[in-house]
């Protein structure tokens, strides 16, 4: 009975929605997505989790895991997608899960796994109702409950990193939430100094080579610029205005001396559900905006534009002698995966993922022009190496997809590792029955250069139903993984995670 | 165990008078409002009223400060009139006699508004409700 007044609820919304985007008048619920993906079981990892954790203490392993690769690995995404029968609408919704893989090392590696959704007070509040209560990312919840501020709706589902001692769980628009790195239990919210309680903390951090991690916030017209030294302390927060407020703000790489974020001209009015064609504003005329502040003091900044372009993630960032700064960023020509895609695979259907590319722009800070150059590749999740942020790392990683590959046409299956000084790209197509999420770049213990390394990543195996970490050695990608662990189970596909070595 | 019970019956008392409150037409000029989510022993509630959308959050025709003695209480705001009111209320956890927000803006404080859900802030849209409804909710945020 729920359901149905739920799904003449959600067509009464449909009848409303703008005309040209017939198929969002038919948001699903748990079962319609089971029926549609049935057929096409490489979407099955968006059905989700339900409130139970996960855990395995023994991975299936294979091929040889090296004595010396041992740590945390950590990764975070939306996992909690339906309750009471209602399910969410947006990829970026559900409530976020860690997903801890700890790597033993030595003569006779294990491999174990826990997962863990974070305990906010939404999550928490909604497991004793038994239903949402709370809006969620392109998910409107009619609900009278009341809300403090962003932390209210915080799913802390992005990104998740070990830094100062605790995992921090990041959403992007409120606070980072602290997790213990022993058994991922919630700690809470992050107040980084008395007064910033409620702050956005966005989720992708950059630690440099000496452990500082520098991030933004934004929210409105307002930007925040945090820096945390390598005990997790506050160093320094700055507050600025958004040379496009209200834009989304994703991701932004550092330099040496600067923060350089990209501002697509895109807007998420948070509360809107996808179904009224509401939940986001797209500016073609718009330009993308690439804002560099200083960071020792953020007003001292430059607004360089672009053609319009969504983009969600950085690669890297450095400057060169003359004072000019080189940004690596995937970006594609416009939001639609954003906007249709990531609805599109929450109802089980197939999704046009955008043709996200490889980019690299040059930023005269003396001129404010900006040269942009497009490898027109496939490509997301851009990563490289960790004690490269801010300088001028060699090597992009990203997961990858091209055209003749018997991979297709699921997304991305397969890596790339492009050596951005000579444009060449060397590829591992892991094929058919394979989706390739998110890899990172792991440096080898006692290793210099940035080919000594690992390239640790997630993959869901679409045959067998399960989800495998793989490793890779940066100077062999061709050859693909040299080692990997099977779990029994499958994971809700994931967004980024990073590597503590222990 | 006797002890238990004696605070069961305190307690049905208790819920019996507020209910008895709740239920009892308001003095004229006045509304019933019940607060919910209160923090005891952590400073007092502080409550607005609003007669229109020129005046909201800008000159509020009645306000009162209380002590917070329960989780849950049940207040008449009084000096009313016209046929709408809207009201804002937060409770001052550190007692500075203002709503504490964050360098964004963003309350810091348990805060709530009469009316509609409001998560971006309250307006006079949201938060207005006619002067007799028979007891005005209002959830502050946890």
């Amino acid at each position: 009975m729920q359901r149905r007044e739920f799904m003449r609820a959600a067509t009464a919304i449909g009848a409303g929605a703008a005309a040209g985007r017939p198929a969002f008048a038919r948001p699903t619920d748990g079962q319609a997505f089971d029926e549609a993906v049935s057929s096409r079981p490489w979407l099955k990892p968006f059905k989700g989790v339900t409130d139970q954790d996960l855990r395995c203490d023994a991975l299936a392993l294979s091929g040889r895991w090296p004595a010396d690769f041992r740590g945390r690995f950590y990764r975070n995404g939306p996992a909690l997608n339906e309750r009471g029968g209602q399910r969410y609408h947006h990829w970026f919704a559900g409530d976020g899960m860690v997903q801890q893989f700890s790597f033993s090392g030595g003569a006779r590696p294990t491999v174990r796994h826990i997962g863990r959704l974070v305990r906010t007070p939404k999550l928490l509040a909604e497991q004793k109702a038994g239903k949402f209560l709370f809006a969620a990312y392109g998910t409107r919840i009619d609900s009278d409950e009341p809300a403090q501020g962003p932390d209210t709706f915080n799913v802390a589902n992005t990104n998740a990193i070990e830094h100062g001692g605790r995992v921090l769980a990041m959403w992007e628009g409120g606070s980072a939430y602290a997790l213990s790195p022993d058994d991922l239990t919630t700690v809470g919210p992050v107040t980084w100094q008395e007064g910033l309680a409620q702050m956005p903390f966005s989720a992708h951090p950059k630690v440099d080579a000496s452990g500082h991690l520098w991030n933004f916030g934004s929210a409105g017209a307002n930007l925040v610029v945090w820096h945390v030294d390598p005990m997790g302390q506050l160093v320094k927060a700055q507050f600025g205005q958004s040379p496009y407020p209200g834009g989304m703000a994703h991701d932004a790489a550092v330099t040496a001396r600067h923060i350089v974020l990209p501002l697509p001209p895109v807007k998420l009015n948070f509360g809107e559900d996808v179904a009224g064609g509401q939940a986001f504003v797209y500016e073609p005329d718009q330009p993308l905006r690439i804002l560099v502040m200083r960071k020792d003091d953020i007003a001292q900044r430059r607004v360089f534009e672009l053609p319009a372009q969504m983009v969600f993630h950085v690669g890297n960032a450095h400057e060169r002698a003359d004072g000019s700064i080189v940004l690596s960023f995937v970006g594609s020509p416009t939001p639609e995966f954003v906007m249709h895609g990531a609805v599109d695979v929450m109802a089980g259907r197939p999704a046009n993922f955008g043709g996200a590319s490889t980019q690299r722009v040059l930023l005269d800070m003396r001129t404010g022009v900006a040269r942009l150059e497009d490898m027109r590749d496939h490509v997301e999740f851009p990563r490289v190496h960790p004690l490269r942020h801010g300088l001028d790392a060699r090597y992009l990683l990203t997961a990858a997809s091209w055209a003749g590959s018997p991979g297709q046409p699921q997304p991305f299956h397969g890596l790339q590792w492009r050596d951005m000084a000579t444009g060449r790209a060397q590829r591992f197509d892991y094929g058919p029955g394979t989706v390739v999420e998110e890899h990172i770049v792991v440096p080898k213990p006692g290793g210099r250069g940035e080919l000594d390394a690992w390239l640790l990543g997630t993959t869901f195996d679409t045959r067998q139903g399960v989800a495998r970490v793989n490793l890779l050695d940066a100077r062999h990608i061709a050859d693909g993984p040299i080692a990997q662990a099977t779990l029994p189970y499958w994971l809700p596909y994931g967004f980024h995670g990073n590597f503590t070595a222990a | 165990m006797k002890a238990l019970s004696a605070f069961a019956t305190a307690a049905a008392l208790a819920f019996a008078s507020l209910a008895e409150q709740a239920h009892a037409q308001a003095p004229v000029g006045c509304a019933t409002v019940e607060v919910q989510n209160l923090r005891v022993g952590q400073g007092p509630l502080t409550v607005a009223a609003y007669a229109d959308a020129a005046s909201f959050r800008k000159t509020a025709v009645s306000q009162l400060q209380l002590a917070v003695s329960a989780e849950t209480m049940t207040i008449q705001v009084c000096g009313l009139s016209g046929d709408a009111v809207a009201l804002t209320l937060f409770q001052d956890l550190n007692g500075n006699g203002k709503l504490d927000a964050n360098p964004f803006g963003m309350p810091t404080e348990p805060w709530g508004a009469s009316g509609k859900a409001a998560p971006m802030g309250p307006t006079w849209a949201s938060a207005q409700v006619p002067l007799d409804t028979q007891t005005i909710v209002v959830k502050l945020s946890k």
